[in-house]
């Protein structure tokens, strides 16, 4: 982990990308990288990157957002502002991408930039999630995601949660069905990430990375 | 039951839908809902179904009215604005006593208003919208778990009643995520729809569906056997939770997502020794006016929590009637109201 | 004794409420002579408009729907996709169908929706007495142009069929008259051909009738057919615009 210039996330929506990408930067910041987050969501307007701008920002990293993210209005336009990081080497960027096909088609347009870059492209899964519950419904999803990114998928994440009610029990589910995926498509899993009291009791998997996240994203009623 | 997911709201009106042998949808793209489009878009060829993405809320609601009187089980989902675009066959499919069921996951208005959270529809889906004394039944859940078993309960509603449903959500509730847990097989409401227009097969009468009366003793008497249903809805199916009531200092009404905010209001307040009772109407029509009047002498006084400028706060009056002041709070545009700013207003109201 | 004529089956023994000389009553009998020479009233189902025919549910014997102004196509999509095996027809004016519900007889054609829409055109509104219609001819004189149509008022009249015939959905579309015996025998086969066209599951298909409206044109029945031929015809061409040579 870290070690690329470019880091992508995409995956099926309601992955936990963004949670992932947004814990994935803070600890990338910690690193001492100077570290930049690109919310690429143009699909899902709630609960997006753009909610934890300020943590983000506080942790050093600079955070660029579609234009209207969190307003009252949907238009997707992404902002120019974009184009720079390709420029400026000196960042090391995190792409939080909107879900499936349709929000993997918000990074195509930068994919010429990206593939002469040094990169890596994430697909986060969830196999608690419909539509990515089987071996056979990842691979659709991953084959799709290509296609409309541009983009061929390097490592899988192994995101298996639902929410409060996680349990190590989910990651070693998904483990298994991972396994399925990776030996059929050939892409490895690159880490296992998941909240930390959870992903510290999980035992399996010990030779595969570790994302041990904390919740940034909160819901209005768990806010004071 | 099966196996717990994860699932987005919106994704859950739409497998709940297909659950309850919903087969048929129409509809049109507005944020904070499109999922529910685009979940059936994907699933209904694997049922055999339709979907279709119309012309317009209008057209996508005439739609509906035709499959309802074709004698399907069949849904629309839109938000705010496209829900008042829907009104005129809402309207129409209320007196032609037509079983629908609508979902409208509620942006904040007026006009286009914005795509964030709000509850300023309450009166559109409770007192009319469309033309007309009709009622339809409108049921607000406040978690995803909820929302799927309201929907399929919606299609059974409106089955057995040749009425409307309406399913209200705010922009929070359709695209959140939480753990839902579907039952193995439903519930289906089996209706007897020998009066849906099917083709006579030269074996019946041909069946008419229509909401024109020309005469006015004819049409006051449909009305009256309306009113008649909507009186047998209100003591079947009024649905609401008590929380917290016994003894409490003080009530808050709040419906869908806002009561999950006073959950969580009642905990702090209790630490400072107020004790926060919870009303939370499920059917928003009917309204628990029963629950209203059994706890009215309760607490010191009620207060309504909303996302709108104080449109349900008017029901609780009505039930309270008088016994107890009935204050409010309310935050509009896509605001949300916070702990804190609603402790404050408990603490003022019982200073 | 041999019968040579009788009310068709599938229409219903009922007064009807139309004006004399209005030809509302023609085009419902040559719906139903379609039906039953097709044999299909079993499976038939209407949809009536607003409009004078609004209460045309009354009249037909097969199964029928009543919609809103103007949603005839879109309650008739509904239907069909329920029973993709009924024969569903939407009976529609022009104000019904040219002016209020533009957007839903676009969009049923556009999608190829294998409906059959009948769709009346006599210049005017009836039922709410005499205002301009979308397809009120230049000069016209209604209660709601009463120094006539003028184009740079109210722009020109509205040719359905010619603009629904570009829509590669709508694949039959024919333009037929009521003013005399022989455009009438035309205006059947045009509606047996269009219910055919449904039949065979290749898309949408349309008539429209001249028809003629005594009452609110203030002109005596035999010079409303003649006022159809002279006047209305020529703004409004006869014949097929689409799908002429289709084998149904």
């Amino acid at each position: 982990m870290f070690n690329k210039r470019i880091t992508i996330f995409t995956g099926h929506f309601g992955s936990g990308k963004t949670e992932v990408a947004v814990n994935y930067a803070l600890q990338a910041a910690e690193t001492g990288k100077k570290t930049a987050i690109v919310d690429l969501d143009i699909v899902n307007p709630f609960f997006r990157t753009a909610d934890v701008r300020n943590r983000l920002e506080a942790g050093g990293i600079k955070v660029i957002t579609p234009v209207y993210a969190n307003t009252n209005v949907d238009v997707p336009s992404l902002p120019a502002e974009i184009n720079s990081l390709f420029e400026d080497k000196s960042y090391s960027v995190i792409l939080d991408v909107g879900g499936d096909d349709l929000g993997a088609r918000a990074v195509s347009r930068y994919r010429d930039q990206i593939a002469c870059d040094d990169y890596i492209h994430y697909f986060v899964v969830n196999t608690r999630r419909p539509m990515t519950r089987t071996p056979d419904e990842i691979i659709r999803m991953i084959l799709e995601i290509q296609d409309g990114a541009g983009l061929k998928v390097d490592m899988l994440v192994n995101n298996a949660n639902m929410l409060g009610e996680s349990t190590p029990e989910l990651l070693a589910e998904a483990s298994e069905i991972l396994a399925v995926v990776s030996s059929r498509l050939s892409i490895p899993v690159g880490f296992i990430s998941g909240m930390e009291e959870v992903l510290s009791a999980y035992e399996g998997d010990r030779g595969i990375e570790r994302l041990y996240m904390k919740k940034n994203i909160t819901l209005p009623w768990e806010q004071m | 039951m099966g196996e717990k997911i994860l699932m987005k709201g919106n994704e859950v009106i739409a497998e709940a839908a297909l659950r309850a042998g919903c087969r048929h949808y129409f509809g049109y793209p507005i944020t904070p809902q499109t999922e529910i489009a685009h979940y059936f878009a994907k699933k209904m060829p694997q049922y055999g179904g339709t979907f279709i993405q119309a012309e317009s809320e209008v057209a996508a609601m005439n739609m509906v009215y035709g499959a309802a009187s074709a004698g399907a089980r069949v849904m629309t989902s839109s938000s705010s604005p496209g829900i008042s675009l829907k009104q005129e066959a809402i309207s129409y499919a209320a007196c032609a006593e037509l079983p629908a069921v609508i979902v409208n996951i509620m942006r904040a208005g007026p006009g286009l208003g914005g795509i964030l959270a709000a509850q300023s529809d309450y009166f559109q889906a409770t007192k009319g919208g469309g033309h007309g004394d009709y009622r339809m039944v409108v049921l607000a859940p406040s978690s995803v778990q909820e929302l799927y078993e309201l929907v399929v309960d919606a299609f059974n509603i409106a089955d057995k009643y040749r009425t409307l449903c309406m399913i209200v959500g705010d922009g929070m509730l359709g695209q959140m995520m939480e753990a839902v847990e579907f039952r193995d097989k439903e519930d289906i409401y089996q209706a007897d729809k020998s009066w849906a227009v099917t083709g006579t097969g030269m074996e019946r009468d041909h069946n008419i569906i229509t909401s024109i009366y020309i005469d006015p003793e004819v049409l006051e008497k449909h009305n009256l056997k309306l009113q008649e249903k909507y009186r047998k809805i209100a003591e079947n199916e009024t649905r609401v939770e008590v929380f917290n009531c016994e003894g409490a200092d003080i009530i808050v009404a709040a419906y869908g997502t806002v009561a999950r905010i006073i959950k969580n209001v009642i905990k702090t307040a209790e630490k400072e020794g107020i004790k926060v009772g919870l009303i939370r109407p499920i059917t928003l029509w009917p309204f628990p006016t029963a629950e209203f009047e059994k706890y009215a002498d309760v607490p010191q006084a009620f207060l309504s929590v909303e996302m709108s400028a104080g449109q349900m706060v008017e029901d609780v009056r009505l039930a309270v009637n008088g016994k107890r002041p009935v204050y409010f709070h309310g935050r509009m545009g896509g605001m949300i109201p916070t702990q804190k700013e609603i402790l404050e207003k408990i603490r003022e109201i019982l200073k | 004794m041999a019968i040579v004529f009788q009310r068709p089956h599938a229409l219903r023994e009922t007064q009807m409420h139309y004006c004399p000389g209005c030809t509302h009553g023609i085009v419902h009998r040559l719906i139903a002579e379609v039906i039953d020479e097709l044999g299909v009233e079993g499976r038939t189902i209407g949809v009536s408009p607003v409009g004078c025919a609004y209460n045309n549910y009354l009249y037909f014997n097969c199964d029928m729907v009543q919609a809103a102004h103007g949603r005839a196509p879109a309650v008739a999509t509904g239907i069909k996709r329920v029973h993709p095996d009924n024969v569903v027809f939407t009976y529609q004016g022009d104000g019904d169908l040219a002016a209020i519900g533009t957007a839903e007889i676009i969009h049923a054609a556009n999608r190829g929706e294998k409906i059959t829409t009948i769709f009346i055109n006599n210049a005017i509104y009836g039922m709410t007495s005499g205002q301009m219609a979308p397809t009120t001819l230049v000069g016209q004189v209604t209660t709601t142009s009463p120094f006539g149509r003028k184009p740079e008022l109210h722009g020109y009249p509205l040719n359905v069929c010619e603009m629904l015939s570009t829509l590669k959905g709508a694949v039959y579309v024919e333009r037929v008259s009521m003013h005399d015996i022989k455009n009438i025998k035309n205006a059947k086969n045009a509606i047996k051909k269009a219910f055919k066209v449904q039949m065979a599951g290749l898309g949408f298909s349309i008539v429209e009738v001249l028809s003629s409206c005594p009452t609110n044109w203030g002109i005596d029945p035999v010079n409303a057919l003649k006022w159809i031929e002279e006047k209305m015809i020529p703004q409004y061409p006869l014949g097929n615009f689409k799908g002429k040579d289709l084998e149904v």
